[in-house]
């Protein structure tokens, strides 16, 4: 064969080829600093609705990073502007961006006055996208719900991130386990699209990815830690929520349960001088929710066995058998069961910034402790974000985040040795192994439960951002989100003699997890944008991300301790050590090409390319395409109606995925070990996966329509959006055969399950005067969930009793249960020992997560200062399985509902005590009032006493009161799987905690 | 300069998809992690891991084996469960329905060790120099029929490595049969190519008592008889179990249900104060886990490590469990017998064991008394499950718990006695069709 002429061959560039190219170009653009004459610019920031000023309003100079905020009275001042026109911007959450030309001269100061328009859709704001810089809402197609972190944490009693979600977002749901201090909950966005890639949204804190929830702890047996905690929602100015799959593509094969951004506070550059914030709270939690209470009918038997049955002493056996019943209510009459819980936090922040460079500083103390004895959380942070503008294009952040954070958790929900286990289960009457009243420990054996988390987190990110030219932009993000724990469950030497944790942890056992939880984030953009004509704008974007978590933990456990004091694992008599590791990396590339026209309509369209570490040998790339337009209706000549300011019309179709977990691909064995005839123990191996070379990620596709409008000259904002979801190649668990040797699971891409619904948000101020104002916030959002194709039998699980099911045609983890038989009026039919027959059919009962939610936020301003803050929210259209009451009916008999002589028949009694368990899933459609504020602003004479800017005091309340259809228990949000996807159950969970808090903040 | 800015424009773009072209096809490195956790099938076919593997055979026969014994017990008339779990109460009141995931792990941990030790049989004919006269190889061929043995007895019907075909209890316990017998011969081989005696003895009699009890299980009297003559009274084989922390098959499962809070198994009432050093239970009883049934709770009997015949002890973590033995081997030889003046002297001498009289009984009687011997020698053996099942097959009767459970509020006890195939195995098994 010939060769080639060497003059034919043309090279395609390799990747230092095409690297060294974007390092020319960029390069080539570079633009130093020059020196100037400089003016200085004043001016008012003032609301134009109520004549109010407006305070912490973010003013700048256009084009460049100079800026400042507006003090208490909204004056500001602008040292260091360069002479000659120049455009100063004014930004503030909540209301149009304005913008005024001022000619600055190096004489007298230039004046800038601004009335700024609430922005009920604020069509200008900017939003994290995945491409370079923010972008105007006004070119997505789709809905981005931003929270006003800022805002929400200065009027409503928040200390967590859960909090600042719960309810603010419509379409995100965020239901809370239990009352525990220090547990998360589970969040989905617009339902669940996934039976088992997870429902959970990724984070990102300033563009880093951040692991919202890890394992790596010692379990209570059913809630879990939150590492969402480790972030002070003080240091967070908004978080911005990216809700499915039509706006998450650019997130890849990760992200189809949605993106949540958290951005955090900055400074401004240019401001010149410090601001300083401190704060300190107090509080108080307690149970204010009635306990269930025990009852128990002594039979005549019972009556004369003094020993088992003392509490039955003295009773008639002749008598009926309600003079016979007894009741008690151990943990409300034990004082040493549970106690008042308390709450303290300190905070310190810092701002300013100089000609070329602005920073934030804070620094945080909570201390919570739990209405348990042995649960408390705190947590000590401190975060710096620093920013710095080098040269006129370059800009560079630098945020560095760590946390230390201590948390105890309880035994309950589940736990044997829990103390609501133990005390709804104990049987009025009887002779009680440790306390009176409880079933098996008593409070004096479960407080002494010890089982800790220690973490030190820490995060840390950079973001560069290069304009080399005019039309270019680039950004690149390197960060790591470094978490590693100790946990430690440790249980003293038993002095009973009674082994009450049995007789191996009698010995003293201390057992230790060292866990280091690690992700990183690359993310490159760059965007090429210019106008085509007159009419018409190119962003064409390209990008890439690679994430890589990986996931280490070391366990050892030491039993047969000295004494309780020598407790290191060394020290034991016995000691053992195990090895967890996981790793998963991802790389995606996206290209996104947008025309505008007119500055009104956009249309986006992009493609993403993902593969992942977890994907099966025989699958390489998934690619994920997008398409969204925007139409600012409103900006047309021909748009003539008064009452509406302003109206976007957009629609987004896309789609995006969802990986499925570490090493689901591989077919493996994994070490073990086995005990010869000698005792020792020797290397052994065993079947551990079985794997799927054919693996790859769901698929989420989603295609949403709404509008947006501004109202009434900026008095209401009305957001509707309805959305379509599919999910198509959902990761299904479907059973390995066990006649093949393994057991277990494995993933196939064969499901498919859809999600609808509507999402409404109405933002408003009724009433606005200087004295007096009223801005009210509600969101309202369905979803209808369903299985379409689950290619297998319908998987039924549940906790103690077979009541959840995926199953084509219904909601995934709906209920379904059996009734009792009953005749031809519904009266339980009985058979001759007057007991109830549970009937053989099991029907659908209902949805387990709720199908509508609704929220209701008011802030009232009145006059002398005063801010009263209201948040409510109501969820519905659900139903939750009380396994509780069931235990309680069926296997002893003390439930009210099997004890209720006066109010409950018989055969309606008979039927509890069969335990049918259609009859213990009920209607779990709930509104709480979840946090009510009351704030004084000091008169600025009492501020200014202490040289503050301003200062505040404020007294809230949180979980202030339930409204509930559910009959079967306190609290209808509860699951004794905290976190579970799919899995609810109402068992032996801590309903949720009323708190209160008094705190003072002051600004210098 | 505006067709320069164009052209620059362009170039970003281009250069721009081209570095993103050129990572996707360049960092695929990027992507390969580690999971030190695990190997892979093929790597075990490697001459230096053949110990870790026969290991691995007797690893996953014994972490199973005290479950198998357990559920033997509470599903048959041994045991009751005082468990919490409602999967557990339901076993006891013998309803077996094939979503049970408690009972499904006996069915799931039966094929783990049957098809490890297949597979790992299968790798020893290419690994190992002598395959036919090499103690690992008969190790691996006498656990293997043991676990086809298991699977005959507490399996109601099940199919094989993912078939089509549904094997019935007793084609699943003949499978067991060539694998014993291959041990039997393998381990004769061995012995005679100068292997340890004492070590090759001890599979020889593992295979002979497991040939008889197959056999005696199929009916096959005399094949029983033969399999067992040879088998010494004293011999025992053991499954071995470990202290936490040590590693091993892990603890000895009587231990965590008969101690602490958890505690879950108590004395059928059909075993309850029989005066019999081999069955042997606390004075009164005590609620456990569920705060419901009454347990009397049982000491170690004689198919525990620990057990004295002058003296209670409880089970501890290590205590080891008995797989076979020459009483065992006695049993079968009386019970394939018949009702003999040999299985006459066989019972009078198992009579002494229990501090019992002789008898002088002949015909259905004398079989009946040896199975009654043979319960209190075998008491949580993990033979009950099986011989309840071969007596009702074989028209002795239906022995199984019935009636009234003693827990009144749990009804009547159903008729389940194996165990089903699972609703797992249904769904996953692409060759049954659902």
């Amino acid at each position: 064969m010939e060769p080639i002429p060497r003059r034919h061959v043309r090279r395609v560039p390799g990747v230092s080829g095409v690297l060294a190219m974007l390092v020319l170009l960029a390069l080539s653009g570079l633009q130093p600093l020059a020196a100037q004459a400089t003016g200085t610019i004043t001016g008012k920031v003032t609301d134009a609705l109520t004549g109010r000023p407006i305070p912490d309003a973010q003013v700048s100079i256009a084009g460049t990073s100079r800026g400042t905020l507006t003090n208490r009275t909204g004056d500001f001042l602008i040292p260091g502007v360069p002479v000659g026109e120049t455009t100063v911007r004014v930004l503030f959450i909540g209301f149009s961006a304005q913008s005024q030309v001022v000619n600055v001269t190096s004489g007298s100061p230039a004046r800038a006055d601004f009335l700024l328009q609430a922005a009920t859709i604020d069509l200008d704001g900017l939003v994290v996208t995945g491409t370079p810089g923010a972008t105007q809402r006004r070119t997505i197609g789709n809905t981005v719900t931003s929270i006003a972190a800022a805002q929400v944490v200065e009027s409503a009693p928040i200390t967590r991130i859960d909090e600042l979600l719960q309810g603010r977002a419509p379409g995100v749901t965020l239901m809370t386990g239990a009352g525990t201090s220090g547990t998360g909950g589970n969040i989905k966005i617009r339902g669940a699209g996934s039976l088992n890639a997870g429902n959970r949204p990724i984070f990102f804190v300033d563009g880093v990815r951040i692991q919202s929830s890890m394992g790596g702890e010692f379990s209570v047996s059913g809630q879990s830690s939150n590492p969402l905690d480790h972030i002070n929602p003080e240091d967070i100015e908004s978080i911005e929520v990216i809700k499915g799959p039509a706006a998450s593509t650019l997130y890849g094969a990760e992200a189809a349960a949605g993106v949540i951004q958290i951005i955090t506070k900055r400074g401004t550059a240019g401001q010149q001088s410090l601001q300083w914030s401190a704060g300190v709270e107090r509080g108080t939690l307690d149970w204010a929710l009635p306990q269930p209470v025990n009852y128990k009918v002594c039979s005549p038997a019972m009556i004369g066995n003094a020993t088992t049955w003392p509490g039955c002493q003295g009773l008639d056996p002749n008598a009926s058998p309600l003079e016979r019943r007894i009741s008690d209510s151990p943990m409300d009459r034990d004082p040493g069961a549970i106690r008042e819980g308390s709450n303290e936090s300190y905070r310190l922040t810092v701002r300013g910034g100089g000609e070329r460079f602005s920073f934030f500083g804070s620094g945080d103390h909570d201390f919570e402790r739990g209405i348990f004895f042995n649960n408390f959380q705190k947590r000590q942070s401190g975060r710096m974000n620093f920013q710095a503008l080098p040269l006129e294009n370059l800009d560079f952040a630098v945020s560095m985040a760590y946390t230390r954070a201590d948390l105890a958790l309880p035994l309950n929900d589940n736990a044997s040795n829990g103390m609501l286990r133990n005390a709804y289960r104990g049987e009025p009457g009887r002779a009680a192994p440790w306390a009176p009243g409880f079933l098996n420990l008593g409070p004096a054996q479960i407080n002494s439960v010890d089982n800790r988390r220690e973490d030190e987190r820490t995060i840390i990110g950079t973001t560069v951002n290069f304009q080399p030219r005019e039309w270019f932009t680039n950004r690149l993000t390197l960060g790591m989100d470094k978490l590693d724990r100790n946990a430690i469950v440790f249980t003293q030497i038993d002095t009973t003699g009674r082994s009450p944790f049995g007789v191996t942890a009698a010995q003293g056992q201390v057992s230790q997890l060292a866990v280091q939880n690690h992700v990183w984030t690359v993310d490159y953009a760059g965007t090429v944008s210019f106008p085509i004509n007159d009419r018409f704008t190119s962003a064409f974007s390209a990008g890439m991300q690679f994430n890589a978590r990986t996931f280490h933990q070391i366990q050892a456990t030491g039993t047969g301790l000295v004494s309780n004091d020598l407790n290191l694992i060394s020290a034991a008599a016995t000691t053992s050590a195990g090895e967890t590791r996981s790793q998963q990396n991802s790389l995606g590339l996206f290209v996104q090409q947008q025309i505008g026209w007119r500055d009104r309509l956009y249309v986006t369209g992009a493609v993403r390319f993902d593969d992942n570490s977890a994907f099966g040998e025989n699958f390489t790339w998934a690619a994920y395409p997008k398409l969204s337009a925007s139409y600012i209706l409103s900006e047309e000549d021909f748009f003539n109606f008064d009452s509406v300011d302003e109206l976007k019309l957009r629609m987004a179709w896309g789609k995006a995925g969802n990986s499925p977990a570490p090493f689901s691909a591989d077919r493996t064995l994994s070490a073990a070990t086995v005990t010869l005839d000698n005792g020792t123990s020797a290397n052994a191996i065993t079947t551990a996966a079985f794997g799927n070379p054919d693996l790859t990620a769901e698929s989420g596709q989603e295609i949403e329509l709404g509008f947006d409008a501004g109202l009434f000259n900026g008095r209401m904002g009305l957001e509707a959006t309805y959305y379509n979801q599919r999910t198509v190649d959902a990761l299904v668990s479907l059973p390995v055969p066990p006649s093949s040797g393994f057991a277990g699971s494995q993933l196939q891409n064969v499901g498919e399950i859809s999600n609808s619904g509507f999402e409404f948000g109405i933002y408003g101020t009724p009433i606005a005067t200087p004295r007096f104002s009223w801005e009210a916030r509600a969101t309202l959002a369905t979803n209808k969930n369903e299985m379409v194709r689950l290619s297998r039998e319908p998987i039924v699980f549940g906790s103690f009793q077979s009541v959840q099911r995926h199953q084509d045609g219904y909601p995934l983890g709906g209920y379904w249960a059996s009734d009792v038989v009953r005749d031809a009026n519904g009266v339980p039919v009985l058979d001759a020992n007057g007991r109830a027959t549970r009937s053989a059919d099991t029907t659908f009962v209902g949805p387990s997560s709720p199908t509508r939610e609704i929220s209701l936020t008011n802030t009232f301003t009145l006059p002398g200062g005063l801010r009263l803050y209201v948040f409510a929210d109501y969820k519905g259209g659900h139903y939750l399985w009380s396994a509780r009451e069931w235990w309680r009916s069926f296997n002893q008999d003390i439930s009210f509902l099997v004890n209720d002589f006066e109010g409950r028949t018989d055969a309606e009694r008979a039927a509890f005590r069969s335990g049918a368990p259609a009859l213990f899933i009920d209607n779990a459609d709930f509104i709480k009032l979840r946090e009510v504020s009351l704030t004084w602003d000091l008169p600025e004479v009492l501020a200014s006493s202490v040289r503050a800017r301003n200062a505040s005091v404020s007294f809230a309340g949180r979980n202030l009161g339930i409204w509930t259809k559910y009959d079967l228990g306190s609290d209808p949000e509860l699951n004794f799987s905290g976190d579970a996807d799919f899995s609810r159950t109402d068992y032996m969970s801590v309903p949720m905690i009323r708190q209160f808090r008094l705190s003072f903040n002051v600004n210098f | 300069m505006l067709s320069t800015n164009r052209r620059l424009r362009a170039a970003a773009r281009g250069t721009l998809s081209v570095a993103l072209l050129g990572l996707a096809t360049g960092c695929s490195n990027l992507l390969v992690v580690d999971n030190p956790a695990a190997i892979t099938d093929p790597d075990l076919n490697n001459p230096e891991l053949i110990n870790i593997l026969a290991n691995s055979v007797l690893g996953d026969f014994q972490r199973s084996y005290d479950d198998w014994v357990y559920f033997s017990a509470i599903l048959t008339d041994e045991a009751v469960t005082g468990h919490n779990f409602e999967t557990w109460k339901v076993v006891d009141q013998r309803i077996l329905q094939n979503d049970n995931g408690t009972m499904n792990a006996n069915y799931n941990s039966i094929h783990s060790a049957r098809a490890l030790a297949d597979t790992t049989a299968g790798r020893f004919r290419n690994l190992l120099p002598n395959p036919g006269q090499d103690l690992r190889m008969a190790q691996v061929l006498a656990l293997g029929g043991y676990s086809y043995i298991f699977a005959g007895e507490f399996l109601c019907e099940s199919p094989l490595n993912v078939s089509a075909e549904i094997y019935s209890s007793d084609e699943l316990t003949a499978f067991a049969l060539p694998r014993l017998q291959e041990a039997l011969t393998v381990a004769q081989a061995a012995q005679g190519a100068g292997a340890s005696a004492t070590a090759s003895n001890q599979w020889i009699n593992l295979a002979r008592v497991g040939l008889g009890r197959a056999h005696l299980q199929l009916g096959n009297r005399a094949e029983a008889a033969a399999a067992v003559a040879n088998v010494p009274a004293d011999f025992v084989f053991w499954m071995n179990y470990s202290l936490p922390g040590q590693g091993g098959s892990g603890t000895n499962t009587f231990n965590g249900a008969t101690t602490g809070a958890n505690r879950n198994l108590g004395v059928d009432a059909s075993f309850r104060f029989l005066n019999d050093p081999r069955v042997r239970h606390t004075a009164t009883s005590q609620r456990g886990h569920n705060n419901l049934t009454d347990l009397w709770t049982p000491f170690q009997s004689p198919a525990f490590s620990g057990w004295e015949p002058g003296s209670t002890t409880g089970f501890l973590q290590d205590t080891k469990i008995r797989l076979a033995s020459g009483v065992e081997a006695g049993y079968i030889l009386a019970e394939a017998q018949g009702p003999t003046a040999a299985t006459l002297a066989f019972v009078n001498s198992r009579r002494a064991v229990g501090g019992q009289d002789p008898v002088d009984l002949t015909g259905d009687a004398l079989m009946a008394e040896l199975r009654d011997q043979r319960r209190r020698d075998l008491y949580f053996n993990g033979h009950r499950l099986g011989d309840l099942r071969r007596y009702k097959a074989q028209g002795v009767g239906d022995l199984f718990p019935s009636g009234p459970h003693p827990n009144a509020s749990w009804g009547d006890y159903q008729t389940g006695e194996c165990i089903p195939v699972p609703l797992t195995e249904r769904i996953g098994n692409p060759n049954l069709g659902g």
